[in-house]
Formats: C-alpha cells, structure tokens, sequence
C-alpha cells in the first residue's frame, strides 16, 4: 500500500511534468505524444522481466513497473486537457499580461483541471495494479505486502484469508475511486458544470 | 499549443497627442487576393477618443483589435500605442473557477501585487460597474450582464488607458445593453480612457462613439470616417442618433452592395 502511494505521487509529479512540458513544446510534442499513448497501450506486466533484468527482485522493480504505467495516463491527461483550454481564455489571459510559466500557473492548468484529475484517476488504476501484480512476482523477503500475503495464502491453502484480502483490495480501490470523483464533481460545481443531482 | 510570449513592441511611439497609430497596416493570411485581411489600414485615434469601428461581418475588425494588442502582429506597416491596450471580447472571457473579485484582480496578480492591496482594489474596482455585493460569486453565478460588466472591472484593473473592445455586448439584452452604454460611456468620462470598439451595430457605434470608421471587406480597408458631434449624454433612441445612423448604413450598404458585385 504505502509503496503503491509513493510510487503513484513519483509519478504523478513526473506524469504532470512530462505532460507539460509536451504540451509546451511542439517537437517534443510530435516526438514523445505517440510514445506516451503507444506506452499506454502496453500491459504493465509485460514490463516485468526487464525490470527484474535491470533492478533485480527488489523494490525498485515495482516501482518501475508502476511508473510506467501511470506515468503515460497522467501525462496524457495533462496534454488533452491543456489542447482543450478554450483560445479565448489564452487569449485573455496573455492580453492581461499572463506569460510563460504565469500563463499555465494562472490560466492553462487550472484550466485544464478536471482532465488532469481525470488523468490522475486513471493512473492510480494503472498504478495499482501494477502493485499487486508487481507483488505477486517480485516476492521481497520480510517485507509486508498485499501481493505476497495473497500467493501465501493460497499455497498455505487459506481461501477465506485470500479472498477476504481480495475484497480488501477491491475496498480500497473503490475508496480511492470515489475520493477521485468527489474531488472531480467538487471542481465542476465550483465552475457551475455540475449536473443538478451532484 | 504553444504558447508564444507577447513581442515587445515600441510603447510611446503613438506620439503625443495619439494614443493609438496606425501606419500602413497589411495582415495576411495565406497567399491569393482572399488571404489578405487588412489592406493598409492608416488610423491613427487621439488620446481620450472613444472611436467606434463598423463593417460587415468578416471585415477583419478583430484581426485589428489583435494587432493592436500585440497579440498578433502585423505583415506589414506600424503601429504605435502609447500604453499596453486591454481587449475585451463579446463572450466574457472570465476564468470560471475564479470568484468575480478574483478575477478583477489577477492583472493585478500577474503584476506583482501583495493580496490585501488587490483584492481591496479589485473590490473597487467591482463596486464602480454597481457589482459591490457580488464580489464572492463565480461567473456562472452571474447573469449575462453581471459578466460584462466584471469583464469591464478586470479591463480597468490592469490600469490600460487604451481599451479594445471586441463587441462586448453583442450578446447581451437590448435594455441590459442601454444599461452597459450608460456606465461605459461614464466610465470612458471619469477616466479619460481611449477606446476602440468594435461593432456590427450602426447605431451602438453612434450613440457610443466621437467617431465612426467604416471597414469595408475582404480585404478590410478605411473606407468612411465620421465625426459624431452630438452632444452627450446619448440614448441609443434619441431622433439624432437614429438620423446620423441611417446616413452611416446608407454607406455602409452601398459598400457591401459593391463588394456584392465582384
């Protein structure tokens, strides 16, 4: 768990970077955009044996392997949000003396917010799976983890144990589901998106 | 998108009684007789005029107004502005997850002022367009007018003296327009600002300005320059501005009727 946090916040600071600086330059636009979406497409696990390759059974395997698999969402969410800001408001805020760095701190992120939330949404479910998958093959000894107690449990031969962690881990990934949506239906109601019923 | 930074262009070089200059000015837009927007546009608007720009539709009136603002520059000629202008659009162009007093006051955010000072100027600011007890709503809060007129506020809040309007009430009601002319017209009055406005409507450029310029289309040249010498304050309904309206259509139509035979 905690390593699936630190590895989703490593990533979101790098998915966040990466995505602004795509969207910032045009050739590392045409450069790096199909690549984010082509590594999007690819299953996390297929990642596993190079990474144990270059890091061994250890954590920086996992951690590997969660990277690259939210990093590209959480990117990709920055740069289709920040192609959507509406010209007017670039417009406006560049007359208004917004340039650089102030123009996406002031005017194009907050802008492009709700996708980047949404971005981040979908990182976390990649990230997340790429834990428990992680766990179940990269086994650390004397380290706990959700991953490890599942395999155990099975060959222990300890079903309601395993599935009993099964739904904890279906638990937390709905908890973190809906804190996701609330923060997101938060950001429409204060800009007057929000369906009536929210 | 990328973003490009403003160029930095000659300020002070309008001269002294000009606020706004414009000297030969071309815009194209690609190749071939249509791409050519502004076709030596020469213009040049004394400090303190409130001048009114009227043409048909796709005339290039907003491709002027971005020229003038720096935001895009021209292909050929000059243009000169004494100080930064701020444009205002027909749609109102606020940051919707941003409060009405928020956004009054992000020019002055960008411009490096400490919160109290600006969010007490801000208040000010809102409270000179009558919107003093709705300083803490969000756009989408806000009527149309309600808008309009915080678009107003965040203009005057960047201290321009040169305000570039893009048909800013264009969208709007006709009785919560009359409303608008009134307190711009006031506004213009108190703070000795130049304005440029732009307007497809004949008789809002006359009841609003000292001086109508007619742009004829594709590509967009001066064709007309009128003096409005009527005494103010107008009414959009007043005989006089109804008169001196029909006589600018009259040439407005015979522009667009040649422009129809080609």
């Amino acid at each position: 768990m905690t390593r699936g946090v630190v590895g989703f916040a490593i990533a979101a600071v790098i998915g966040l970077a990466v995505g602004v600086a795509t969207s910032r330059w045009r050739p590392l636009r045409s450069g790096v955009g199909a690549l984010i979406t082509g590594l999007q497409t690819m299953p996390s696990i297929a990642w596993f044996p190079l990474a144990i390759l270059l890091f061994q059974l250890s954590e920086k395997a996992i951690l590997f392997v969660i990277l690259i698999g939210a990093v590209p969402s959480i990117a990709n969410g920055v740069i289709g949000g920040v192609d959507y800001v509406p010209p007017l408001l670039i417009r406006a805020g560049r007359n208004l003396g917004a340039t650089g760095l102030a123009l996406y701190r002031h005017v194009i992120l907050p802008a492009a917010l709700p996708s980047i939330v949404s971005g981040l949404k979908q990182g976390w479910a990649f990230a997340w799976r790429s834990l428990l998958a992680g766990e179940l093959i990269v086994a650390i000894a004397n380290r706990p983890s959700l991953g490890a107690f599942l395999s155990n449990s099975r060959e222990l031969g300890q079903p309601a144990y395993m599935i009993a962690l099964m739904i904890a881990i279906l638990l937390i990934g709905v908890l973190v589901d809906t804190a996701f949506t609330a923060v997101d239906s938060s950001i429409r109601r204060r800009r007057g998106v929000a369906a009536a019923t929210s | 998108m990328t973003a490009v930074l403003p160029e930095a262009r000659p300020i002070g070089t309008a001269g002294e009684s000009y606020a706004v200059t414009l000297r030969a000015v071309s815009k194209r837009y690609g190749a071939g007789p249509l791409g050519l927007a502004l076709d030596r546009i020469d213009l040049a608007i004394p400090a303190g005029q409130f001048l009114c720009l009227v043409g048909a539709s796709g005339c290039g009136k907003s491709t002027l107004l971005n020229l003038v603002s720096g935001l895009d520059t021209p292909s050929a000629g000059e243009i000169g502005v004494t100080s930064r202008p701020t444009l205002m659009f027909q749609e109102h162009a606020l940051l919707p997850w941003l409060s009405a007093v928020d956004n009054v006051a992000l020019p002055m955010r960008l411009a490096g002022l400490p919160k109290p000072e600006r969010q007490e100027k801000a208040a000010e600011y809102l409270r000179s367009v009558h919107l003093g007890d709705v300083l803490h709503k969000r756009p989408h809060e806000l009527s149309g007018g309600m808008r309009q007129r915080v678009a107003i506020a965040r203009t005057l809040a960047t201290e321009s003296k040169v305000l570039l309007m893009d048909e800013p009430f264009g969208a709007l009601d006709a009785m919560t327009r009359d409303l608008l002319h009134d307190e711009l017209e006031s506004l213009w009055q108190a703070r000795g600002l130049t304005i440029l406005f732009v307007t497809h409507n004949v008789r809002e450029a006359v009841r609003l300005g000292d001086r109508v310029v007619l742009l004829s289309s594709r590509p967009g040249r001066v064709v007309a320059d009128f003096p409005v010498g009527l005494p103010r304050p107008r009414s959009f309904s007043d005989p006089d501005v109804t008169a001196a309206s029909g006589e600018i259509t009259a040439a407005l139509r015979k522009e667009v009727a040649r422009h129809a035979q080609h």
